[in-house]
């Protein structure tokens, strides 16, 4: 039987004296994308970094693919992960860059997969010389060239241009019909639009999970569906897939 | 490991700061050679240079790679390797490059100048073979600051309060004590404070080797017997190397536990 790709019970994480996560609980599937949503401070950013392996965690546990995240680093060959804000070496080139991360993942990659970022037309460049938005093409690029099952995306359509967040949204959608699972956290409402199955809306360190078909507007009216998300920051959502 | 290291280190060679570190070791090694009376003065003089630079240098850039390298270090963390053996990528390859910059920019105009026969390689072995333990230490204790201290701007701070410890501040401290404690035996007290400081370590291990030890008087008596045995300089090669491993093994020990 194939694993669920990711699967998480219980998780808790503490700062000090701070819990932010606190039974977080979550399952997605192949061919899904999960929104993780929630105010600032509500814990998001720490739920990914807990996946990735960023954080460390004291309670609970993640599965990847069925690997337990506390096993060591092999699972994340999984995983392919676009942070907000992407850092390399600024003296390397692209095409270095992704040997890099190639020679560590153990697989070549292919940029056929992200193609439509059109990072191939600056692969010699080096890092120090791209733009911002360019920097976050490579990220794009590199998150999903190695075809692992899961894609982590945080913010990732942040700093984009329009032209090339409609590229990256394509991309996902493209991703996610071919099987992949796909979380991903902003707070770019029209993404969530275009994107999300399902809303996980964290607060108090858990989630509340909500069918995004289940948001009003969602199919017809992005306006009203970007209101409701909005709204079920703002008040409590039952986690049986209630709307707010 | 290999691969974190060969592509850092290629990235380290492409920067501007170890090109510049390089050649101001260069045109310093050369200016002192030539302008000094003796070639034994000329090293003097790049010793106070060394005792200065490389521990200030090695603490600065040390932290400023680390918290600039926070971008690269998440990203790689989130690939199938283990935070051992990306930070011991990074660590090694930041340790070589500038090892090879102060090492090959000092070593050419010592050389030139006549330091590669007799005892002279003994000599320039100790001085920039402890000049590079000097720079591996101060990396290591910059790392260890980078990984502890979260603010960028305190973990700067506390790089520099502790060179300026380490380089100044103990050996006012300790000529203060050695002053007012004159008239007892201090002799095992002052050698073994030496060896807390990898500092005062490079600084008396070449004075030995140079035969200056007159200048410093009674306490140069007492250096020169017991730096001056094997024993002696056996000694502080290992405080030197403990410099190095203390740190960095701590530094691991924290890397496990760090939410980055």
């Amino acid at each position: 039987m194939t694993p669920v790709p990711l699967s998480v019970v219980e998780l808790q994480k503490a700062y000090g004296r701070k819990q932010v996560l606190r039974g977080f609980t979550l399952e997605a599937r192949p061919g899904t994308v999960t929104a993780i949503l929630g105010s600032n401070g509500s814990g998001k950013s720490t739920f990914m970094r807990c996946l990735v392996g960023l954080h460390v965690f004291k309670s609970g546990s993640i599965r990847v693919m069925g690997d337990d995240v506390r096993l060591g680093p092999a699972y994340r060959k999984h995983i392919g992960y676009m942070p907000q804000y992407p850092g390399f070496p600024e003296n390397l080139t692209v095409r270095e860059i992704a040997k890099l991360v190639s020679q560590v993942r153990k697989v070549a990659p292919d940029f056929k997969r992200g193609g439509e970022m059109g990072v191939e037309g600056f692969l010699d460049q080096k890092w120090k010389t791209l733009s911002g938005g360019m920097k976050q093409k490579v990220n794009a690029t590199l998150a999903v060239a190695f075809d692992a099952p899961i894609l982590v995306l945080d913010e990732p359509t942040a700093s984009l241009d329009p032209a090339s967040r409609l590229k990256l949204v394509d991309l996902l959608k493209r991703e996610r019909n071919q099987g992949k699972c796909i979380l991903l956290s902003t707070h770019m409402l029209g993404d969530l639009w275009e994107l999300a199955d399902t809303l996980a809306f964290l607060r108090e360190g858990r989630v509340h999970a909500v069918p995004a078909k289940d948001m009003p507007g969602k199919g017809t009216d992005i306006g009203l569906f970007e209101r409701s998300v909005a709204a079920g920051l703002e008040t409590p959502v039952d986690g049986t897939g209630g709307t707010p | 490991m290999r691969a974190v290291f060969l592509f850092c280190l290629k990235d380290l060679f492409r920067s501007r700061f170890i090109g510049a570190y390089f050649l101001f070791h260069l045109a310093a090694g050369y200016g002192l050679m030539q302008f000094a009376p003796t070639s034994s003065a000329g090293l003097g003089a790049l010793l106070s240079l060394v005792l200065f630079l490389a521990p200030l240098c090695a603490i600065v850039f040390g932290t400023l790679y680390f918290y600039q390298s926070r971008g690269f270090q998440e990203l790689m963390l989130a690939q199938p390797v283990s935070r051992k053996a990306l930070l011991a990528g990074q660590g090694l390859a930041l340790s070589l490059a500038l090892s090879l910059a102060f090492g090959l920019g000092l070593g050419i105009p010592t050389v030139a100048a006549g330091f590669n026969t007799g005892a002279d390689v003994l000599l320039l072995a100790v001085f920039l073979g402890g000049g590079i333990l000097l720079h591996l230490s101060f990396l290591a204790l910059a790392f260890l600051i980078a990984l502890t201290v979260e603010d960028r701007l305190r973990g700067f701070s506390t790089s520099l309060v502790l060179w300026l410890m380490l380089v100044f501040l103990y050996d006012g401290g300790l000529l203060y004590i050695l002053t007012y404690f004159s008239d007892y035996p201090l002799d095992r007290f002052t050698i073994g404070a030496i060896l807390l400081n990898p500092v005062d370590l490079e600084r008396i291990l070449v004075l030995m080797q140079l035969d200056a030890s007159v200048l410093l008087g009674y306490t140069g008596a007492v250096f020169r017997r017991f730096f001056g045995t094997a024993l002696g300089i056996f000694t502080a090669l290992g405080a030197m190397i403990l410099w190095v491993v203390l740190p960095t093994a701590l530094f691991f020990h924290r890397l496990e536990k760090k939410d980055f």
